[in-house]
């Protein structure tokens, strides 16, 4: 475990590194955060409402998606495992006493840790101005809702990105899981103001559980009782894909021709 | 420029454009997965201003009719910057690779080769979905020949403007070489231009969205011109943004380019 905890420490030096990085795509989530807050603030003041959400809500609903899609958030994990496979990274792993997967994993790991102070700051933000009396025990079950996100979101972008041992070029994949979590995540919009096709489609797919189970769990949309059922699927659901990545993984080396390793 | 470097100059894109295509094809499943996640993409906004206006009829004025006009402007714009340069992805890979070496020494301006270094073919769905939308609420609209003409106009100036926005953010390719967030960053602020910026009631953001980033100018005006009628004075700043935007950027392209030290030599 302490070669994952060095490997933990040096996703996060990777990250201080590439700082401007890390700002800039902070930056771009505070544009996109004012744009939308302004959206629902234009709608709310002509009287309009959107589903059951009060504009607090709504705001807080999107403040909460983009601390999901900027600090836990794995989409790039696809593009990352596919260059390493592509790049013959892989051929390393081969040999050395280090878990492909395991490496990946704490290297975003660290990441997410450096990246977590960034978005504190518009989250106390807007505390300030919608100030929230939380329950212990619904803060606790956020903490396990996010830490359920990370490992499916993980997973799903880890498995598509391994989709490279298979496919000579897997740059259309990727897109398409992108888009298709953006859809089913709940990230783009609420999945409960979707029209019911989408909102059945989106409870049978493991998406849910990247922004919109988390996000429902502190704004009491889910309830603490429900919880429970929502923990279990997700278990289920990680241990799917993580025996889906491994088959993947396992099948995928026997295929692998190292190019530039 | 004579008519004979234009010529020239058309002769490279296309055999840029016929290059992309050939390699998109090389990988067929592939393209046909990126064409449907294309589609996917597509589908969001679509997916976005039906399920808004479900609950409301307008957005600051702006029926479900007219919001899908502002979407589509955005598709065709959206789709022509990756369909032609592929979101200007030339010059940040260029530079990190060193391949800007090559560029540079050709007999051709540099700006245009990193430019068109990349073609998209996929995204010209994102062009036909554009139209295909706004055909369907032509009836909705005061529809009339010379509003379509004026509307192309406004549509060829956000154009140049979105062009030139990107480029001036991939200019910091020069300083910075990770320019993953530069994507990001021009992605995640020329998005925001397929709703109605007529959102913004504080004038100073409004002043500020139509000026120092004319989110305002890239689908929100033309779509007003094709539902109202051509007004003069739009015509006019968006013209003006398109020239000032553009001479701009490449002004700024030039300066990073005298400071550029190549990656690989």
């Amino acid at each position: 475990m302490k070669k994952y905890w060095t490997i933990f420490k040096l996703g996060i030096q990777n990250s201080v590194v590439y700082r401007m990085d890390t700002f800039l795509m902070f930056f771009s989530q505070i544009i996109s955060l004012i744009f939308l807050i302004y959206l629902w603030l234009s709608i709310y003041n002509q009287g309009g409402v959107i589903g059951d959400y009060s504009l607090a809500s709504l705001i807080s609903y999107y403040v909460l998606t983009g601390f999901l899609a900027f600090t836990v958030g794995t989409q790039f994990v696809s593009w990352m495992t596919s260059d390493m496979i592509m790049n013959g990274e892989v051929s390393n792993y081969l040999l050395k006493p280090f878990n492909f997967l395991g490496d990946i994993f704490f290297t975003v790991l660290g990441g997410m840790v450096y990246k977590i102070p960034f978005y504190l700051i518009i989250v106390l933000t807007f505390l300030y101005f919608f100030p929230f009396s939380f329950d212990f025990r619904v803060i606790f079950y956020f903490v396990i809702s996010i830490i359920i996100s990370i490992l499916i979101s993980f997973l799903i972008f880890y498995s598509v990105g391994l989709s490279s041992f298979y496919l000579e070029s897997n740059f259309g994949i990727n897109a398409l899981f992108s888009w298709i979590a953006q859809l089913f995540s709940g990230m783009f919009i609420p999945l409960d103001i979707l029209p019911e096709f989408f909102l059945k489609l989106a409870d049978f797919l493991p998406f849910k559980f990247l922004a919109f189970v988390p996000v429902s769990v502190i704004n009491g949309r889910i309830s603490p009782e429900d919880f429970y059922i929502y923990a279990i699927e997700g278990l289920i659901w990680i241990i799917m894909l993580f025996y889906l990545s491994q088959i993947l993984w396992k099948r995928g080396i026997i295929k692998y021709e190292s190019y530039g390793g | 420029m004579n008519l004979m470097a234009v010529k020239t100059y058309f002769k490279i894109w296309l055999l840029q454009v016929k290059n992309s295509l050939m390699q998109r094809m090389s990988y067929r499943f592939n393209f046909v997965v990126l064409c449907f996640s294309v589609l996917v993409q597509t589908s969001l906004i679509l997916i976005f201003v039906k399920a808004i206006f479900s609950f409301i009829d307008n957005i600051s004025g702006w029926s479900y009719e007219h919001a899908l006009l502002i979407a589509a402007s955005f598709m065709i714009i959206e789709g022509l910057i990756w369909a032609t340069s592929a979101y200007l992805s030339g010059v940040g890979d260029s530079i990190r690779r060193g391949a800007l070496d090559q560029l540079i020494t050709k007999p051709v301006d540099t700006q245009f080769l990193v430019s068109i270094w990349r073609a998209d073919p996929e995204d010209w769905i994102r062009v036909v979905t554009g139209i295909i939308i706004i055909s369907t609420v032509f009836d909705k609209i005061n529809f009339s020949i010379l509003n379509l003409l004026f509307y192309v106009l406004l549509l060829f100036n956000s154009y140049i403007i979105v062009y030139s926005f990107i480029l001036f953010l991939k200019t910091f390719s020069f300083w910075i070489i990770n320019n993953y967030s530069l994507n990001m960053l021009a992605d995640h602020i020329l998005r925001l231009s397929q709703y109605p910026t007529d959102i913004f009631f504080h004038k100073i953001i409004r002043i500020f969205f139509s000026t120092v980033i004319p989110l305002a100018f890239i689908a929100t005006m033309p779509a007003k011109i094709l539902i109202h009628g051509p007004k003069l004075d739009l015509i006019f700043y968006s013209c003006l943004l398109a020239f000032v935007f553009f001479v701009g950027s490449r002004k700024f392209f030039l300066y990073g380019l005298k400071h550029y030290s190549s990656a690989s030599s």
